[in-house]
This record gives C-alpha cells, structure tokens and sequence, in this order.
C-alpha cells in the first residue's frame, strides 16, 4: 500500500473516532441540558439554594422616658440530626454538659429519635448566647442551629397588665402585646440562599421582604409605676382585699401615666391555667363595678350647670331619712340640713339624691353621658368594658336616687379617671391614651402611632369645673378624704365606698369597692389618681385616700411639678377620720330600716393620760383668714398668719390644748 | 523511535545492513556494529550559506497584530469575567458580614437587657435600701427655677 494512502488511512479513522467521542458528548450534553434539565436543575436548586425565613424581630415596648418594657432578645434553637451522630452517648454528654440538661434523659431521646429513623431532634429552644456560643465554636457537622427569637419584659410584674404577655409561639395573649399584635410582630421574610459545597452563603435573592415589628412607646412612666403598683398590693394585702386597681392620668393629655392593678403576674413565666389567664385581665379596663360615692361629684356638677343651685344652696338632708317613691332610705350620718359643699365634703346620700332630684332624670343622664360613662374610652386594650349607664327607658322611679349617689351604673378605673379629668382639665372631656407618637430615647425604628383620639369634647363650663375643684378640695380639707391630703401640693377629691353585691345571696355584702378619686395641685391639676380596692371592710377615705396620697405625692415629685403649700409647716397629722360615705346600694332592692355600715367604736380613752388644761387648737384648714381670725378671737387664741388664700397648714396640729398665750402659725395659700 | 518507526516502512526502505555487513567481512576482529549504526551516527552535512531568508517586512506587524488581539481578548475576557467573580468573593464577604451584624445585635440586645435588669425600678429599690436610701420628701427637694412644663400657677414659700 502507497504510504500515502495508508496515512490518509490512518486520519480518516482518527476522524470517525473523534467525531464518534464528539458525538458521545454532543448527546450527553443534550441529554443534560435539555432533556434532563429540569429534573437537574432541581436536584442543583436543592443542594445549592437554600430558602430560609427571615423572623421579623417583634417590636420593642418602651415606656415614655424610652426604657424597654418589652423587648426580643435573639435566641437560637438547638437541633441535631440523629442519623448523623457518630457517638450518640458522646454526644449527648457534650450537650448535656453545655445546655444544662439532665444527660440520661438527652441520651434516652437521642436513642428513641435514632430507632425511630428520624433526622430532626430539637434538643433545646430559646439557649442563651453563652451556651449558643460554646456549642458553635465546637463546630460539630451535626448540630444545627434554628434562629428565633424570645420575648423578655427586663421589670418583671411591672406593668404587666398593660404590657402584656406573649405566647409559645410569640403572638400577643394579654395587654398591649395582644392589642397591637398587628404593629409588633411585622411580616417575616423569605430569601433564597445559594449555599457552596460547603454550605457557605454567597449570594441570596429575597423572595418576600421581612417587616420588622413597629415599637410602641407608652405613656406610662415605669417610676410613677412601681410607685403605684408598690402601693396598691400594700394596701390590697393590709386591708385584706379581694383586687385593686389605680390609675394615673394627665388630665390635660389624658395620658395614662399609671395602670396599676394587684393581684398581678411576671409576663415572663407562661400562662399556666386558666385561672392564671384570668388574672392576668387589665382590671382597671375591663372589670366595671358599681362606683359610689365617688360619682357624686358629677351628679353636683351637672346641678350647677343645670340648675340654680351654689356650693352654698342649703340642703335639706331629713335628718338622714328620705322617702323616696315609697322606699325609705337612710343615710350613713343623719344630716338635717348641709349646704352643697358639704353634702359633697360630708357625703351625704340623701343630700346627693335631693341634688339630683332637683336636676332631673334626663339631664342627670346627660350629663352622666357627658363625662364619658357608659362609653368605651377607646384604649389598644384587650377586652375593654364600656362600663354600663341605663337608657332612660330603664330607669326605674327610684333609679336617680340610685345613679345620684353611684349606682346603677357600672364604671370602670380608667372611666372615672377620664371623669374625674374633665373637672381637672377646665371641663373638657380628654379620652385617655396609652400610645404616644415620637421615637422613644432607646428606639432604633420607628414608633407606631396607634391612637387618634380626636379633639376633647366640652363637657361642662369652665366656670363649672373650678367650682368642682373647690368643692372636692373641700372633701379633703373638711371632709371624708382627709387622709388625701399631701405633703407641699394643694389636693381635691372624693371618696366612695359602694356596697358589693353578691351574686349568690342576691344580696348587698358590707364589703366595700372602696374608692378615691383625686387630683393635684388645685390649682392647676397635673395629674388625676383614681384608686379602687375590691372587697375592703373599711370606707374610701380610710384605705384608698392614703393610696392617693402616697401615689400622687411621689408621682407630683417624679414629675417636677412645684410645690403650691408652704415647706415650712407640714399639715398635722389629722386624727383617724370614720370617714363613712357608703353611698346605699339597696335602694332599688328592699328597703333598709337601719344605717348600712358598721360604725366604728370610739377609742377607749386612756386613763393614765394626763389631764391638760387650756384651750384646744380648733381646725382652721380650708377657712378663709377672716373666718380664722373671728375664731380665735372668740376662743382667746393668739394667731400668727402668713400667706393669703384660704388655711392649709397650721402648728400646732387641730385638737392640741395648747398653753394659755401660746400663738398659733396658720398658713394660708390660695 | 526510528526502530520502531521501521518495521511500518514497508519493503521499500534501504537496507542498511549490508554495509555493515561488508564492513564486518574486511576484518573480522572488528567490533559488531550497532543496530542501525548508520542511522544514528549519520551525519549529513548541510550547507545553508547558501540560504537567504526572505525578506518578509509584514511579519512584525502580525507578529504584534497578535499580540495585541490576544490581549485584547484576554482583557475582554478578564473584564467578562471579573465583576463575576468579583461578585461572588463580595457575595462570601457579605453573607459573613450580615452574620456578623446578626450576632452583634444579639448580643446587644442580650447587653441591653441585662442593663434593663439590673436597673429596674425594683432593683434599684432594693439596692436603695440595703445603703439606707429613701425617697425625699416633698420638704426636701428644691426646685432651682420653674421647670419647663411645670403646670403650677404660683410658687409659695422657700425653694419653689
């Protein structure tokens, strides 16, 4: 054979051979790219990209100086896959040792999960950093860590019923958390990730973007807070009450400074029954209680707007007996005649009743509408209660009587501090808040605006509401809330003690949803207190006007607010007042034939006492100068005045048998 | 290579052996010759003096016509390439940053709520006590000017 011919031989086979293996690939490459390609590229997608959620962090509660009242603290889930352990005994040593769990239970459930062919085990949830730290720097292949996320309330039981409490699964059940669930918990996020062979993220695509949980700033000062809270369940514990709440309130803003309710729960313990659920609802919010005599004050205001009654109309209080429509009604004190301002410092029924007599069902409905009862006030609050005022359609002959004096109606805290506000505030009605606009000092996102209460709404005349002012200050100075009385700040309020009603017995118990409600300074109120205590066996002015007095003086000093009464003389500690100003509950029930209420027994006097001879100190306190000076003339006292207005403080206190000559120091401020 | 290439040469190739084989039979104490003995130590002589290369005054300018289109592909090809790779060491960079981001702000939320801890109202209360720390009294604190937002109408006394 020509070599010629055999080398144009040999090429042609070296061709048919390559192109035979081009061909080989050519097809490979169409079976791969095309006719397997989505099934490849799904097993690809599979090893290579991984979808992972992103958790929104849940917004953080602060209070209105910016201190976190709850707030997320990132945490991660720690997961092992069982098949994959080589020493399962090992294993679940290490993490026993760092998790702190027990190690022959982890070992149990390893072994159960392996026998059982199952690749996922949760080994714990919620692991601190610390552990989480230890166990990553081990890098063991078979352990995993799910991110998340757990809800931390730093004060504790402070707040709790406002704030609220969270689920297992990170969803508001109580409070706030519950109430704005929507604007804390954001959307979660899912991104896809491209992982490399070593699992190592390089580039991730965002399928649904991740919205973090808006923060919330409150109105509530957590200083004015434990004050509260620390007084109430001092006096829920020493007067052996049932419940008791309180509530602070700005009555220019209507923000709610203080919700305070006892008993009380730690939000960062979950619910463990449902008696446990059940005490965790915003008493203050949703349980409305018959006020009593607190209610007074807006059957008095709603007679000087409509009618021509004064604080100095004599009223005719029948020797504390009243016919009315065929019920007899006896009052606490039996009172011949009172001048309105002290049917109110007094706390007359029979005088409330003759008052509201001459204002009329309709109007006294009204105006009881006015001040906001029987409405909701609108709060982010779970299960908020309207309260509960009658249609006029209902009212039976004797429901004035019955709605005068504070029954009849249902309020709740939070509704008698919206009322009480409106006298505070120059009579406009002002619905309280709890949400406040504006990022808080600690916040890193933006604060969620959730309220809008419109404008406040007039409800009395502002000529109306100082008068109110006056005659509540009366209470405190003269009348049933003496033990109201604060420590360099001017006080007005009123006391209540409304019967509780038992629903077994059908009838009206002699314990007492005992109540004050008050603000301070006089003069231009900062602040509005109201504090109810459920179940008590004494009256308002002796176990919720001390609350008043503890809560309001810390909270006017946390404030900043000046003082309006001397530093000089403090006021003297006044003697224990009977304070009785049970408002009768039975009057649409059977009639009474006796006073409601135990009396309290006189102190036994004390025989070894000695015997001083002079004349006695009268109680100057709430009595204009000229009305102090034509008293001590008549009792021979010499008197020292400074100051103008009306008494607040004097030295020596009321009562003291002073030495003949002995001068008196009154203060006087307006 | 050449004896292996020989078998394939077929009949027509020279037969160098005979030469040798001459060689051998004019003395016979003469060594054996190698295998191929004439191949390998064959030498022939070319003369090349003779040979002028061309002139070609082209060559040169191809010469860096290709150099230049090869690195212009190749600069082509790095900037196809670059911003890809460049992307994905950024992607790396970023995916560990954005843990690193994570792991911080963990850890300051876990700082801040320990802050928070240890200063709650009722911590400090305690820690109040147990140094005979109270409240002041109302008597006691002394306004220096009225603050802002203070809603009192007058001021009496000393210290307001």
């Amino acid at each position: 054979m020509n070599p010629k011919n055999i080398t144009q031989n040999r090429v042609r086979w070296i061709a048919r051979v390559s192109l035979l293996g081009f061909a080989l690939i050519f097809g490979r490459l169409i079976q791969l790219q095309i006719l397997d390609h989505a099934d490849l590229l799904q097993q690809a997608r599979t090893q290579q990209v991984k979808t992972v959620e992103v958790q929104a962090p849940r917004g953080t509660i602060f209070d209105r100086n910016g201190r976190p009242l709850a707030m997320s603290v990132p945490v991660d889930t720690v997961i092992v896959n069982p098949q994959r352990i080589p020493d399962r005994g090992v294993a679940a040593e290490i993490l026993a040792k760092i998790l702190g769990l027990d190690q022959d239970e982890l070992t149990r459930r390893v072994e159960t999960a392996f026998k059982a062919g199952r690749g996922y085990l949760v080994v714990k949830k919620h692991v601190n950093p610390e552990e989480a730290n230890r166990l990553k720097h081990l890098n063991l292949e078979w352990v995993e860590f799910r991110p998340g996320a757990r809800r931390y309330y730093p004060n504790g039981s402070l707040a709790a019923h406002v704030v609220g409490s969270v689920n297992h699964e990170q969803e508001g059940d109580a409070g706030l958390e519950q109430g704005l669930n929507d604007e804390l918990q954001g959307h979660t996020g899912v991104v896809r990730m491209t992982t490399d062979v070593r699992r190592r993220g390089f580039n991730t695509e965002i399928d649904s973007a991740m919205m973090s949980g808006q923060d919330v700033r409150l109105t509530i000062d957590r200083r004015i807070q434990h004050v509260a809270e620390r007084s109430l369940a001092k006096a829920v514990i020493d007067h052996n009450c049932k419940t008791g709440s309180l509530v602070v309130m700005n009555p220019h803003t209507g923000e709610l400074l203080a919700v305070a309710n006892y008993p009380t729960f730690d939000p960062n313990l979950p619910v463990q029954g449902p008696d446990d659920m059940a005490g965790r609802r915003n008493l203050a919010v949703v349980a409305p209680f018959e006020p009593g005599s607190v209610f007074k004050v807006f059957t008095i205001a709603a007679a000087l707007e409509t009618t021509n009654l004064t604080p100095d109309t004599v009223i005719n209080c029948g020797r504390g007996v009243i016919n009315l429509f065929g019920r007899i009604i006896h009052d606490h004190d039996p009172y011949s005649a009172l001048s309105m301002a002290d049917v109110l410092a007094k706390s007359s029924n029979i005088g409330a009743i003759q008052v509201g007599l001459r204002v009329g069902e309709q109007r006294l409905h009204e105006y009881v509408k006015r001040f906001g009862f029987g409405d909701q006030t609108g709060l982010p609050l779970p299960a908020e209660s309207s309260g509960r005022v009658f249609r006029l359609s209902r009212w039976t002959k004797s429901s004035i009587g019955s709605v005068a004096m504070g029954h009849e109606v249902l309020s709740t805290t939070v509704q008698l501090a919206q009322g009480a506000a409106v006298v505070a505030n120059g009579g406009l009605l002002v619905r309280p808040r709890i949400t406040v606009a504006g990022p808080a000092a600690g916040a890193i996102r933006n604060v969620a605006l959730v309220e809008d209460k419109g404008q406040p709404v007039r409800a009395i005349k502002p000529e109306t509401a100082i008068t109110m002012r006056q005659l509540m200050e009366g209470v405190v100075l003269r009348g049933t809330g003496r033990a109201a009385r604060l420590d360099g700040y001017s006080s007005a309020g009123k006391t209540g003690s409304a019967q509780i009603y038992d629903e077994e017995t059908k009838h009206y118990t002699h314990k007492y949803n005992a109540s004050f409600m008050g603000f301070a300074p006089v003069a231009n109120p900062a602040l509005v207190v109201v504090v109810t205590l459920n179940g008590a066996s004494k009256y308002g002015g002796a176990v919720a006007a001390p609350v008043f007095r503890e809560v309001a003086g810390a909270a006017l000093r946390i404030l900043d607010v000046p003082r309006d009464l001397p530093d000089q003389l403090t006021p003297a500690a006044e003697p224990e007042q009977p304070a009785n100003d049970v408002a009768i509950a039975e009057l649409g029930r059977p009639m009474l034939t006796e006073p409601i209420g135990p009396k309290p027994a006189p102190p036994a006097p004390d025989p070894n006492a000695p015997v001083l001879i002079g004349p006695r100190v009268p109680d100057f306190s709430g009595k204009t100068m000229r009305a102090v000076l034509e008293e001590s003339v008549a009792l021979g006292l010499k008197v020292r005045f400074s100051g103008k207005g009306v008494a607040r403080a004097q030295d020596p206190a009321a009562g003291t048998v002073i030495a003949a000559g002995e001068p008196v120091r009154v203060q006087f401020a307006r | 290579m050449a004896t292996a290439v020989r078998p394939m040469m077929g009949r027509g190739t020279p037969q160098p052996l005979a030469t040798a084989e001459e060689h051998r039979m004019e003395d016979s104490f003469l060594l054996r010759p190698f295998p191929n003995e004439d191949v390998y130590f064959h030498v022939k002589k070319i003369d090349n003096t003779r040979v002028v290369r061309a002139a070609d005054p082209e060559a040169r300018a191809r010469g860096w016509k290709a150099i230049g289109i090869v690195s212009i592909a190749a600069m082509l090809l790095i900037g196809v390439l670059l911003p890809g790779a460049y992307g994905l060491l950024a992607g790396y960079q970023v995916h560990q940053l954005k843990q690193e981001q994570q792991a911080l702000m963990a850890e300051q939320q876990a700082l801040r709520l320990e802050a928070e801890l240890l200063t709650s109202p009722r911590q400090l209360e305690q820690w109040a006590e147990r140094h005979g720390l109270s409240d002041p009294k109302p008597e006691k604190v002394i306004h220096l000017g009225t603050p802002k937002g203070s809603l009192a109408y007058h001021k009496t006394g000393t210290g307001n």
